[in-house]
């Protein structure tokens, strides 16, 4: 029974990884130039030197470090929301879980790509595992990060396993050899055997607990880069919980956009409905609600206590950043509150763009984390050079930023002509209990 | 007429021309050799020897440099004559240094002082120079005693006379400084009485080397009479000093290495995660070997 | 080592005095001074020097003193000293001798500074006053913390430097440091080419892409020479000296540091922070120069530096007013 509805998936599904339509050519084709576009700007400023950025003596992190915040940020969305689903048991994660996946996979290679743009001797890097000292929270970043990129493959892999047995069973798929081969290696020999599924069950089961709590680690770790130096504006004691929030909530934000971009593409309105949309939205509205708490109370702490530099901090983010301070902790956190609260705002198309300003809102709350901070030292800057004063980013920093982004795209297009992006194989394929196979 | 009038005007412009080449050619003596200036000091020091140091300068757009590998000579003026000293090469502090025995017989002055000169004879690149200093040989001696509990360091002040007979100093102003890193420290100050002795109480939190051993020197500067003087004794009055500054500890937040509870720290979390993952990654080498492919070749 | 504008008198008792110096200090200073190995000739770093036959001669330190400190040994500090610094706002009248002789002798682009000079108002009534700042090379330094491959370090003597072949130039010390200290090299400078060996301790010829800051002039140190910024100040404000010899001096006036900061009312900036940094500054009391003395003779670039203080505002909004 269980197999003819397989196969019908596979039917569907199929045309995805057998053809690229025209639309999805020039796609591909418009991020690849993106890419190189970003690879240019790398070139650019590795042979003339860091001053192609906006960085100076005092903000010496922008925009790069920004995007890597953000980005491994995204990742946490697929870590928690598909290892929490996974761990409850919740029936209706099934079409959107690969998703979830690959956005954590996928961000997690392109987010310390960000911090090595910001390292100033790239020739260097292995100084950090010949010389690494325990003391610094960059070392502890990069074996955070780096455990976390190994824990998430596995996880990815662990769920990918059983499609891809059934891919490499499926005879009536038309793709290239190298293509079926890959598939064949891949799958394991995973025949759905009992002894398979119990073990595979054991290793999922395990390392969804394991990504829920490395990302909680990971990030947390990112933020206590920041709240264990001494500057005024990132010295909180609530950055490690703040971060964690605002990462899975802006990684929510992606999962639905995701959805809905794949939805129309591959006509998936069978499987994804609006009841997805909605519940992934009522998870974005919780997050929601939970990141205006946090913010609400960095602000309101630092602002109540009117200490000398946070007011200076609190000056110029009124100052020079009020649309984003604006845009990012007031439309940001409001938003979802407002369309997934009312029952009659609940659409497709508006769940979709409340996403879409979410990922803008909490880029620029990255953005005003960063930037202001380093704006306002306890030493008064005092320096003619605008540019040293104040941080405006150049065209090298958005054209990586914009590569960055093509290449998360490219990637994630890519890996869903590979891999079907809805799951293909029935979520109660694997038994409850292992003394389930054993009373045949 | 006309003719008159071209030939006035031709001597003009020659007169003109030479006159202009006249200057010229004290524009380019001008910048011919560099300009040098000498500090000429001489010291009369605790081990009887007159110590006649010349430093050379040169004026450089860049302020002064010091003058290396230059020969410096040194006299002692005699009424009218000058009797040659000897002589030494500026080294590349561009000092160069003589030294002669405090006890001598050379000619004073009617206030009993010795002139010295130095005087440097210069060279296509750079001008002479040349310095004097006068003084009458002088002697300190340092002793240092105890009395009711109280430290004093006494000095003891003698002239060379030119008839080679020692008698007291007269009035001077005495320095008493420890040497530290860079300079000196003024711990005391000391006028002579009139048999040429004076003292000071001495400071008891002075701090010395590790042992607590201090150098002390008493020293008259520029005193119209007898120039420099400077005597030197040893005592071990100092407070001792830390070899390693008290306050070091050797597992810090910014030590090489690292508090031992952050190390046990990360090695257990690792150990947890990583353990996880091996575990994952066993199951998957055992679904592997679960395969029928492999079992097929397990059982043929 | 020349200094360059004095008055004269000064200039004469101070010669004199490192003069008598040279004999009687070396004995008890000798002693102390690390023997650091000698390198073989070509190695090291040099001093202009004039000869007799009118070259200038870039003469091997080896042939002066000590041979300057490879990256290995730089690590370990100069034995027996912790070097401390204190600085008298009363005498300090802004005239940026100390930030050019420390931008020359470790030949720095006119931008960068490692002795930065402000227009500090602690309060809005209190009165202005300039505000010399180097590293305070803390004793408990931030930047060192979070530094994660160890290419800055904390030595024995107190002194905190950057091994700039190490530095992977991720910037994280410049954020940790509270007091702006570190200066970050963005892009290639022509003083980089230098054929000179590097030596943490001069950190001279730079490296593009990593970060440097003042480093208490070890070299001139281990010659029993103040730092740069020390000898080059006109008024004397600059104290140097090694804290457990209690005794620290500008080169004219010697004084014992714990009188010094007793009957003058020593602080450190911003000391509630916890860094602990070895630098004390003595209070803008009784001063000697009136505030806009350092600010009127200033270079225009260099003024526009101050357009933020209340005390410029105020002054332009008199003369507006006028």
């Amino acid at each position: 029974m269980s197999k003819t509805t397989t196969d019908d998936l596979m039917r569907e599904f199929a045309p995805q990884l057998e053809h690229t339509g025209l639309k999805g050519k020039i796609w591909i084709a418009l991020l690849f130039t993106l890419v190189l576009l970003g690879i240019f700007a790398l070139y650019w400023q590795v042979s003339r030197g860091h001053i192609v950025t906006g960085m100076r003596d005092n903000v010496v992190w922008g925009v790069y470090i920004v995007n890597f915040i953000f980005f491994m940020g995204i990742s946490y969305a697929g870590a928690l929301i598909s290892g929490t689903l996974h761990l409850f048991h919740a029936e209706w994660r099934k079409p959107i879980i690969r998703m979830a996946e690959f956005i954590t996979v996928i961000s997690l290679l392109i987010g310390p790509l960000y911090i090595m743009l910001c390292i100033g001797r790239l020739d260097r890097l292995p100084n950090l595992i010949l010389f690494g000292r325990i003391q610094s929270p960059i070392t502890w970043d990069v074996i955070a990060i780096s455990t976390d990129i190994i824990g998430c493959f596995i996880f990815l892999y662990l769920a990918v396993l059983r499609d891809l047995g059934k891919l490499r069973d499926f005879s009536e798929l038309k793709v290239p050899s190298w293509q079926k081969k890959l598939y064949k290696i891949l799958a394991l020999g995973y025949e759905g055997k009992p002894e398979q599924q119990i073990r595979l069950k054991r290793a999922t089961d395990i390392m969804a607990g394991m990504v829920i709590a490395i990302a909680i680690i990971v990030y947390s770790v990112l933020a206590w880069i920041f709240s264990v130096t001494l500057q005024p504006g990132w010295h909180s004691t609530i950055f490690g919980p703040y971060f964690v929030i605002a990462a899975v909530y802006s990684g929510s934000g992606v999962l639905i956009v995701a959805m809905y971009v794949f939805r129309k593409v591959y006509h998936l309105e069978k499987h994804i409905t609006v009841k997805h949309f909605i519940n992934v939205g009522v998870i974005m509205l919780v997050l929601a609600a939970f990141f205006g708490y946090f913010t609400f109370s960095e602000y309101l702490t630092k602002w109540y206590g009117s200490e000398k530099n946070d007011e200076q901090l609190i000056r110029i983010l009124f100052k020079d950043y009020y649309f984003f301070f604006i845009f990012s902790n007031y439309v940001g956190v409001l938003m979802p509150l407002i369309v997934v609260g009312f029952k009659k705002l609940r659409t497709i198309n508006n769940i979709t763009i409340t996403a879409v300003v979410v990922i803008i809102a909490l880029w620029m709350n990255r953005y005003l984390i960063v930037v202001p901070t380093l704006e306002s030292p306890y030493l008064p800057i005092q320096d003619a050079r605008a540019a040293w004063a104040h941080y405006s980013a150049t065209w090298v920093e958005w054209t990586l930023t914009l590569g960055g982004v093509a290449s998360f795209c490219l990637f994630f297009t890519l890996a869903s002509k590979l891999i079907p992006i809805v799951q293909v194989s029935e979520l109660k394929e694997e038994p409850k209990e292992p003394a389930d196979i054993y009373l045949r | 007429m006309k003719s008159i009038r071209i030939l006035f005007f031709v001597v003009i412009l020659v007169a003109l021309q030479t006159v202009s080449y006249a200057q010229n050619e004290k524009a380019a003596d001008k910048s011919g050799p560099a300009e040098t200036g000498m500090i000429f000091t001489c010291t009369s020091t605790s081990d009887d020897s007159i110590q006649l140091k010349a430093v050379i300068n040169v004026k450089h757009e860049e302020g002064a440099m010091l003058l290396a590998n230059a020969v410096v000579k040194f006299f002692v003026l005699d009424a009218e004559t000058e009797i040659s000293l000897g002589e030494a090469k500026t080294d590349f502090h561009g000092a160069a240094i003589l030294r002669i025995p405090t006890r001598n017989k050379f000619a004073r002055n009617e206030e009993q002082l010795i002139n010295f000169k130095a005087s440097y004879e210069g060279s296509d690149k750079y001008t002479a120079s040349e310095g004097e200093f006068g003084l009458k040989p002088a002697k300190l001696m340092v002793s240092f005693y105890e009395e009711d509990s109280i430290r004093y360091v006494k000095v003891i002040a003698t002239q060379y006379n030119a008839d080679g007979s020692e008698t007291p100093l007269g009035p001077a102003d005495i320095t008493v400084s420890v040497p530290k890193m860079i300079s000196m420290l003024k711990i005391g100050a000391i006028s002579l009485d009139s048999t040429g002795i004076g003292t000071a109480e001495f400071p008891n939190d002075i701090i010395g080397d590790s042992l607590g051993n201090l150098t002390v020197i008493a020293s008259i500067e520029e005193n119209d009479i007898y120039g420099n003087v400077l005597g030197k004794s040893a005592v071990k009055w100092g407070l001792p000093k830390h070899l390693i500054s008290p306050d070091r500890p050797s597992r810090e937040l910014w030590t090489p290495i690292a508090p031992l509870w952050m190390i046990i720290t990360l090695i257990v979390m690792l150990a947890g995660v990583w353990g996880h993952y091996v575990y994952a990654i066993v199951q998957l080498v055992m679904i592997k070997k679960a395969s029928p492919a492999v079992k097929e070749e397990e059982t043929t | 080592m020349s200094e360059e504008k004095h008055k004269d008198n000064n200039s004469r008792r101070r010669f004199l005095k490192l003069g008598l110096l040279a004999g009687a200090g070396t004995v008890a200073t000798g002693a102390l001074l690390a023997t650091g190995k000698s390198h073989a000739e070509g190695s090291g770093e040099t001093v202009k020097v004039l000869t007799t036959s009118g070259e200038v001669m870039e003469v091997d330190k080896n042939f002066l003193t000590l041979a300057p400190v490879d990256r290995k040994e730089s690590h370990e500090g100069i034995p027996g000293r912790k070097f401390v610094m204190v600085i008298d706002l009363a005498k300090c009248k802004n005239a940026r001798k100390c930030v050019e002789s420390c931008q020359k002798g470790h030949n720095l682009p006119k931008g960068e500074e490692f002795m930065k000079v402000y227009l500090m108002q602690d309060s809005e009534k209190s009165a202005p006053y300039w505000f010399p700042k180097p590293c305070y090379h803390c004793d408990n330094p931030q930047c060192v913390s979070v530094c994660p491959v160890g290419a800055t370090y904390k030595r024995s003597d107190g002194i905190v430097l950057i091994d700039n072949e190490r530095c992977i130039g991720c910037k994280f010390c410049m954020t940790g440091c509270p007091y702006s200290t570190r200066v970050f090299a963005w892009k290639h400078e022509e003083a980089f080419d230098s054929k000179q060996p590097y030596s943490p301790e001069k950190g001279v010829p730079g490296v593009e892409g990593t970060v440097s800051k003042c480093d208490f002039c070890p070299d001139l140190a281990r010659e029993g020479k103040l730092p740069y910024c020390a000898s080059a100040c006109p008024m004397g404000v600059i104290f140097f000296g090694d804290i457990d010899e209690d005794v620290v001096t500008n080169g004219v006036d010697t004084f014992k540091f714990s009188e010094l900061i007793r009957d003058r009312a020593g602080y450190q900036y911003l000391e509630n922070l916890g860094t602990r940094p070895n630098v004390y500054y003595l209070p803008p009391v009784d001063r000697q120069f009136p505030v806009d003395r350092g600010y009127e003779s200033l270079d225009e670039d260099i003024k526009a530096r101050y357009d933020n203080t209340p005390y410029v505002k105020n002054r332009k909004n008199k003369e507006k007013k006028s």
